[in-house]
């Protein structure tokens, strides 16, 4: 690795926000693989139809039940204050710990979701995570700050060598040929034939993610495939926690993708209409990240910036974003585009026809708004 | 830079190195090695499906338990990352007493794993 791309990667700051998303992100997953864990542990212990797969002799799981409540319940712990922040990094180092000894207790623990999360654990032990949407964030009066972005960037990596190797393993004639999707997901009748088209997608889905998510003008359409891919995945096959945690981990780390910094993109909005001012206020209460600055249109400066006339303005909400100011239902996308919320669906509103639909439904809201101030 | 910066600066890009070169390597290599298929990534690529198990018994009848990972399955699996072949069948055997030996199918092979005679 070249030492100007590592210095320049080790010195590198990003604002303290999507790494704390990351964590709740990840925290949750924690708390409900908890859940699966406690269980499998009571399980192994308890149940004779359980097939244990003990490794170690020197690694030997909890035999009582205090013993197995004392281990679960301080993942569980560990994974609701790696959620609300209470000393991330220690939590996340316990969690890291108690999942990695978990591998050398019994097989039944290795998992691609369980390794997937004790690497991401891994990386909020060495990451600020809890400098913003946290206690300690709380207690400081709520400042904005940046962090080392190192180890959210390992983070990312570690998703797109996911994809990569899992698309490359699926290169073999078993999955080619659907003959693993029809096992696993297509066992209706009369569906066998759609077996192989299905594979191939999804082959071809996550060669695609493994590099579209770091491409600027790719990543919204990433984001869309992922969270399709993601979500149809655990309901399509058998229902399964694991399915869900790895959803849950993977759309923690896409946060992370969403690389806007904060203040840089400006709305301009009508102030002289009270509608467009509690439309506004929804739209800051969903700008988690602070990547806006919303300005009314009163304001030359504002006016000046977004490169409108107060007119346009008046017309429809206005957003200068990447160098260009595009208005209207396709402005309103664009705020979306980069909200935790609905960064993962809101690029499917540039799609005909919802596209047509939605700037149709925006001129007639727009026309017909009642543009009266709210009482002072 | 002062030097408890500079440390944590050196420490910081040689785990950042190890780190890719074990994540990118191990994979890799791996996937020149069949059975290495722990801690990499093949998620239902069906490189590593567990086999399909089934038991004989002593007067030739033969029960199939299909895939142990599956809920419902009579003997179960709690992982799919579970060596069957190596650990079901010493349960399986303890659980029925009349069982004469385990059968594992998978794509790759067909394992027959008897079970230890009663005493």
């Amino acid at each position: 690795m070249p030492a100007a791309f590592l210095n320049r990667i080790l010195t590198a700051r990003r604002p303290a926000r999507p790494v704390a998303l990351f964590r709740i992100g990840v925290g949750l997953a924690v708390v409900l693989r908890g859940v699966k864990t406690a269980r499998d542990l009571y399980l192994l212990e308890y149940d004779p139809l359980v097939v244990p797969a003990p490794l170690f002799e020197w690694a030997q799981r909890p035999a009582t039940l205090p013993g197995i409540v004392a281990l679960a319940g301080a993942f569980l712990a560990a994974g609701a204050a790696l959620t609300v922040g209470w000393h991330a990094r220690l939590s996340a180092a316990v969690a890291c710990a108690i999942s990695a000894w978990l591998f050398f207790v019994d097989q039944s623990f290795w998992g691609h979701h369980v390794y997937f999360m004790t690497l991401m654990l891994l990386m909020l032990a060495l990451a600020d995570s809890d400098a913003s949407l946290s206690v300690r964030w709380i207690r400081q009066g709520r400042p904005e700050r940046d962090v080392p972005a190192w180890p959210a960037w390992l983070a990312q990596v570690q998703l797109s060598l996911a994809y990569f190797f899992t698309s490359v393993a699926k290169l073999n004639p078993a999955f080619l040929s659907g003959d693993v999707m029809r096992d696993r997901i297509v066992t209706a009748p009369g569906m066998s034939a759609m077996a192989q088209p299905l594979a191939i997608v999804a082959l071809a889905a996550e060669a695609f993610l493994a590099f579209a998510l770091w491409s600027r003008r790719l990543r919204p359409w990433a984001f869309v495939i992922g969270f399709g891919m993601h979500v149809l995945i655990p309901v399509l096959l058998t229902p399964y926690v694991g399915l869900v945690v790895f959803s849950m981990l993977v759309f923690a780390v896409y946060v992370l993708f969403l690389d806007v910094p904060p203040g840089s993109r400006l709305v301009v909005w009508d102030d002289a209409c009270g509608f467009c001012g509690r439309t506004v206020e929804w739209l800051r209460r969903l700008d988690w990240l602070s990547a806006h600055r919303f300005e009314g249109s009163s304001r030359p400066s504002a006016l000046a910036e977004a490169g409108v006339t107060a007119e346009e303005a008046a017309d429809e909400v206005k957003v200068r974003a990447g160098g260009r100011t595009i208005g209207g239902f396709d402005g309103i996308r664009s705020i979306l585009e980069v909200t935790p919320v609905a960064f993962l669906w809101a690029p499917v509103l540039g799609l005909p026809p919802i596209a047509q639909w939605g700037r149709a439904a925006y001129r007639r809201v727009a026309s017909r708004r009642h543009c009266v101030l709210p009482p002072r | 830079m002062p030097l408890p910066a500079r440390l944590t600066h050196a420490a910081s890009g040689a785990f950042v190195i190890v780190y890719l070169a074990v994540q990118v390597g191990y994979p890799a290599l791996a996937r020149t090695r069949p059975g290495h298929g722990a801690f990499t990534w093949h998620m239902y690529s069906g490189l590593y499906d567990g086999p399909k198990v089934a038991v004989a018994f002593a007067d030739g009848t033969v029960r199939d338990l299909g895939r142990l990972t599956r809920r419902g399955s009579q003997v179960r699996v709690l992982g799919s990352s579970v060596d069957i072949e190596r650990y079901a069948p010493k349960r399986i055997c303890g659980l029925w007493p009349d069982a004469r030996e385990v059968r594992a199918r998978s794509r790759a092979r067909d394992v027959t794993v008897p079970c230890p005679p009663r005493s």
